[in-house]
């Protein structure tokens, strides 16, 4: 029992000090209408994204804020060329009630996540990123290795206590 | 006939734009104009995010190209980047570089200061990985032999898109590696940079700076060292130089002018004694030493037969007995330098790279022992191993580069 309490600890000091890599993009969505919706998405950092919005059935859309080069609508989905933009937004008609879903890839360090609802804290937003050639970057930060560090001392109280040490 | 010579002529030319259709293309440069336009790289990431989806992946770039498209439009505004680097030759970048060999070990170290990531690095030079205790991210890192004896076939395979080469010393053999890797692969962006010498270093630092887009810390590096070329030059001004005899790891060599050493001397505040020898590291006769009298004389150690001490830290205790043996040579007696106990003993690890600025400050407090009250050689090196080299400080003990210690 206390062991899996310190397991929980463990693992929250390694989510609190794990740094956040990638782009933080956050969905909020408004009814305009019985038929219409406005979703407007904010994006916290990262200058070139790629964002693909699943539109729900039935939905179609009949506006969005990027120039037509940076978006192009296909079935079922809105994928969108980001390009230094901070918002975004675009209309859908029709379809039922059921939230968009979407994913984004940063192409500023090659890391891929999930578009988050308004409200939605769900977290790590990253996922596996592009397998990359290591390109010019910096060393790992004293945020990572507070994380790793964080794990490694948890992991050895653990395996002390197992031990009866 | 003729017509025959010019089918061969047009199928060589046709095989050759095949063979290297992208050859200094910026990705998702899809018109080739040398401009990565927003329109263009919006195009490259809808048909990347199409092609993704399970949509066509005609003309879709791959995910690195993609990511270099975007460094290349964020960070150099969409085009290519030119760098004249310290031959002269302007080099053109069209995406940052992601595997490099680096055949001088004053480049490699100078990257460090410049925190560019040791995981570029796909090959180095046998000098480096002989220096495990100051290299030791690279201990696992190919070699790819040294510049004097190139191993063309492990530079290729490292399959390297920036090969590093000194630029001013041992140039010829530095002009034929680069002339038959880029016949080889005229893909492969060669750079020529010394990162040694006094009077370039911090052009080089700023070459560097450019290259690896390390601006900010080229400009800290190079506060750095000026800081202490400032300090060491305020200490000289008042004159009074003292001759200095300076000698290499070779007996009876000293360096004249032309050299990186005779220039270090100066810098330092020194009179060499040899400046002006015909070559620039000239043999001596012991009888012109002596006839000269030198104030104070240097000794310079840590390759030929006095490998000992720098960051190895392997038998120190050979300083002194090569402080007595100068002490001891025949005539030497009658020397001011030997009579008034100005014999000191340096290591090149502080003096013939990068880390001059380091010897450079001892020198100066060598030569003018009662100028360099707040000049402190040891605490310059510890933080440039602290600050610049992400190395633990302890390393700079003063017992393993120098003696008489101060």
């Amino acid at each position: 029992m206390r062991n899996g309490l310190l397991i929980g600890a463990f693992f929250i000091i390694f989510i609190i000090i794990a740094p956040v890599s990638g782009a933080e993009i956050i969905r909020t969505v408004a009814k305009v209408d019985t038929n219409t919706t406005e979703a407007r998405l904010t994006i916290a950092e990262g200058s070139v994204l790629g964002i693909t919005e699943t539109v729900p059935d039935g939905a179609h859309i009949t506006f969005c804020s990027l120039p037509s080069e940076q978006y192009r609508v296909s079935a079922g989905t809105l994928n969108l060329a980001v390009i230094g933009e901070k918002e975004i937004s675009y209309t859908l008609q029709g379809g039922n009630n059921e939230p968009t879903s979407g994913t984004w890839t940063d192409f500023s360090d090659g890391s891929t996540g999930t578009v988050l609802a308004e409200g939605q804290t769900s977290y790590p937003p990253t996922e596996p990123s592009l397998r990359l050639t290591p390109a010019i970057t910096q060393a790992p930060g004293a945020g990572v290795v507070c994380s790793l560090g964080a794990l490694c001392i948890g992991i050895a109280v653990i395996f002390f206590r197992r031990k009866g040490l | 006939m003729k017509r025959l010579r010019y089918g061969t002529i047009a199928l060589l030319l046709l095989a050759l734009v095949i063979a290297f259709p992208v050859i200094g293309a910026i990705p998702a440069d899809t018109n080739n104009d040398l401009t990565l336009t927003k329109s263009e790289l919006s195009s490259a990431v809808l048909s990347y995010l199409d092609c993704r989806a399970g949509g066509s992946c005609s003309g879709a770039p791959v995910a690195q190209d993609l990511v270099d498209a975007a460094y290349v439009f964020t960070e150099w505004d969409g085009k290519q980047k030119q760098v004249t680097d310290s031959s002269g030759t302007i080099r053109t970048l069209t995406r940052p570089l992601h595997r490099i060999v680096v055949m001088n070990s004053e480049t490699l170290e100078t990257m460090r200061s410049l925190n560019v990531s040791p995981s570029i690095v796909a090959a180095v030079d046998k000098y480096t990985l002989q220096k495990p205790e100051f290299f030791p991210e690279y201990n696992a890192t190919p070699s790819v032999g040294s510049i004097w004896a190139p191993d063309y076939e492990r530079i290729l395979a490292a399959h390297p898109d920036g090969v590093f080469l000194y630029a001013t010393v041992s140039s010829k053999e530095c002009d034929e590696i680069e002339q038959r890797i880029i016949s080889v692969n005229p893909r492969i962006t060669v750079f020529r940079v010394d990162c040694y010498h006094p009077a370039t270093y911090l052009e080089d630092v700023g070459i560097l700076g450019e290259i690896f887009d390390r601006k900010e810390e080229s400009a800290r590096l190079a506060a750095f060292y000026t800081s202490i070329q400032n300090a060491v030059a305020e200490g000289h001004l008042l004159g009074g130089a003292p001759d200095v005899y300076f000698e290499t790891w070779t007996d009876n060599k000293s360096a004249a002018e032309g050299s990186g050493y005779h220039e270090k001397v100066v810098n330092a505040g020194g009179k060499n004694i040899f400046a002006g020898s015909a070559v620039e590291y000239p043999e001596v006769d012991p009888e012109a030493i002596i006839a000269r009298q030198p104030e104070v004389i240097v000794k310079l150690v840590g390759s030929g037969a006095y490998v000992f001490g720098g960051y190895s830290g392997i038998n120190v205790t050979r300083f002194s007995g090569v402080r007595d043996a100068l002490l001891s040579r025949p005539g030497w007696d009658t020397i001011p330098a030997v009579r008034n106990g100005r014999v000191f003993v340096i290591h090149n690890a502080i003096l013939g790279g990068p880390q001059y600025v380091i010897g450079t400050a001892y020198l100066a407090t060598w030569f003018y022992p009662d100028r360099y009250n707040n000049l402190d050689p040891a605490a310059i090196h510890r933080t440039y191993l602290r600050d610049f080299q992400k190395l633990n400080e302890s390393l700079a003990r003063p017992e393993l580069f120098v003696y008489p210690v101060p």
